[in-house]
């Protein structure tokens, strides 16, 4: 797998503690289990280091489907994008190469992720 | 939904003596008992997560007890890891005691059944108890362990 859609990846995960975190009434759950959650700012800083490793192109691809869909990059089960859950056409996995290692949904556009095998 | 702790424990995913000693490996060793496949996608991913997490916050809730956890894309199922280390580990928990049982819980970014919270307040819930936490850590192996969860399950 890309390592930029692994990195990607990466952030999205990072993305979504920080909203979840954000949301008054998440972390107000989350305190009341007992969890600390006092690092918003280190976590911040943490996505603006992770951001700067991603290639530009694809992290502006990256912000531009996170702010249409929520979530930009999207698992791929049994040939099916699970963003759109449109099926992925039989050349899909055949297509991937060197030279074009991230792949996205030809129905959504959302970047796709496949088990790292 | 009523969730049943048992349900979540599995043997593949105890391990009964850490071999880390720090936090760090700890996370590692426990994320390392998780299988690739189509429920768990990358352990490197994983790991990243449960690491940024921490730095959020310590995720050692005192009493000697730490429920790292997470969502990530890189894992499509709900899962808890459970491990005990007697020597305890610093985990920075808010009463700067070592911890002694962990519990990781992993959980993909939508989960249509939405247990993820539920079962996080079901295990601070479970480890409340100071019986019961003498009792988990000195269960001799997995099926005491589980049968610890069933006994607290059926009598609540």
């Amino acid at each position: 797998m890309s390592d930029n859609v692994r990195l990607l990846v990466q952030l999205q995960d990072l993305d979504l503690m920080i909203r979840e975190i954000s949301d008054p009434e998440r972390a107000k759950e989350l305190k009341t289990l007992g969890f600390e959650m006092t690092g918003l700012e280190r976590l911040k800083t943490a996505r603006i280091n992770l951001a700067q490793s991603i290639e530009t192109r694809w992290l502006v691809i990256y912000e531009r489907l996170a702010k249409k869909h929520g979530r930009a990059v999207v698992p791929v089960e049994d040939k099916t994008c699970l963003g759109c859950f449109q099926g992925l056409p039989g050349s899909f996995y055949s297509e991937i190469s060197a030279h074009q290692p991230v792949k996205v949904c030809e129905n959504c556009g959302r970047i796709l992720y496949m088990l790292s095998r | 939904m009523q969730i049943r702790l048992p349900d979540f424990f599995e043997i593949e995913r105890f391990i009964p003596e850490l071999k880390a000693t720090n936090r760090d490996a700890a996370l590692r060793e426990m994320v390392e008992t998780l299988e690739i496949g189509q429920q768990v996608r990358d352990r490197e991913i994983l790991l990243e997560m449960l690491r940024q997490r921490e730095q959020l916050g310590s995720t050692g809730i005192g009493r000697g007890v730490a429920v790292p956890h997470g969502r990530s894309l890189a894992i499509s199922q709900l899962m808890v890891v459970v491990a005990r280390s007697t020597p305890g580990i610093d985990f920075e928990a808010m009463d700067s005691k070592p911890v002694h049982l962990i519990f990781l819980t992993a959980a993909p970014p939508q989960e249509r059944a939405n247990l993820y919270l539920p079962l996080l307040g079901k295990i601070v819930e479970l480890v409340k108890s100071a019986r019961v936490r003498k009792k988990l850590l000195s269960a001799r192996d997995f099926a005491a362990f589980a049968a610890i969860m069933i006994e607290v399950d059926d009598d609540e």
